[in-house]
């Protein structure tokens, strides 16, 4: 097995890739706030299945 | 080095949309390494393709070659995709006329296929990864390794399935497009990875 390569570059910030790729202002600050959307359902969704799992849990018991 | 080069990785990897998760796989896992991921799908038209894709190769500090492809294709003409095998020609021939500090890495998604399809490879580790979309994450993390903050193989999980459950979506209505693989959808999708990343791996930049 080969040993892994350190990769040791700073994180590049959102806008600093966003220049990389060519992607204008107006699209990164829409993805930015796609991302933060996502983010916001996800951890709904995560609370909303820890909270049934605990009442299903308190049920059984 | 130049910033852009150093913090770059390109995929060499097939543009199939039976390929479609794991393409998001290599998104996601290079992202989670603080990578920017490249492909030639960036390449829009002007000089001679070739002179184009070994421009986008050496502005890349490393590059993955995934050859689990490289088969005939099922449309008629039947012919092999050779364009991966090419690729990793072009990038070991440049690092060996010309050592640059480029790390390379293959990547199969069955062992042995490897010493079959590419002989004059043995010798070379690749990173068998299954073939799933974990273990394409999987051997990103084999492949890289990071001392400041090393993601954890459940925060590249989360960070690929934002992108394949909600990211995919959303991006292909945003940039009008009718698939991944095309260069408007594959920048949006770079950059909505980048921004994950950040709300995955706590303690990354929030300077945005």
């Amino acid at each position: 097995m080969r040993k892994p390569v350190i990769v040791d570059t700073p994180y590049p910030t959102v806008w600093q890739t966003a220049k990389t790729m060519g992607v204008s202002r107006k699209r990164t600050l829409e993805l930015i706030k796609l991302a933060d959307e996502i983010m916001a359902r996800r951890e709904q969704k995560r609370k909303a299945e820890q909270s049934a799992a605990r009442k299903k849990r308190l049920k059984t018991a | 080095m130049a910033a852009t080069r150093r913090d770059s990785a390109f995929l060499n990897i097939p543009y199939d949309p039976a390929y479609e998760e794991h393409f998001l796989a290599y998104i996601a896992g290079v992202a989670a390494f603080g990578l920017n991921p490249r492909a030639t799908l960036e390449l829009t038209s002007g000089e001679r393709r070739l002179d184009r894709i070994f421009k986008l190769i050496s502005a890349c500090k490393y590059s993955f070659h995934d050859l689990s492809l490289v088969k005939l294709d099922r449309k008629p003409p039947a012919a092999p995709r050779f364009n991966m095998p090419f690729e990793l020609g072009l990038v070991v021939g440049w690092q060996k006329a010309a050592p640059s500090g480029h790390d390379w890495f293959v990547f199969e998604s069955s062992r042995h296929r490897l010493q079959k399809s590419l002989s004059d490879l043995n010798g070379t580790d690749p990173f068998i990864y299954g073939p799933t979309s974990d273990g394409v994450l999987r051997e990103i993390r084999n492949a890289l390794a990071r001392h400041d903050m090393q993601p954890t193989a459940q925060q590249m999980q989360n960070l690929f399935d934002a992108l394949k459950e909600e990211g995919r979506q959303s991006i292909l209505m945003g940039a009008g497009a009718s698939s991944l693989f095309e260069a408007r959808a594959f920048a949006d999708l770079v950059v909505l990875a980048r921004r994950l990343a950040e709300a995955v791996i706590p303690g990354l930049s929030k300077d945005s």
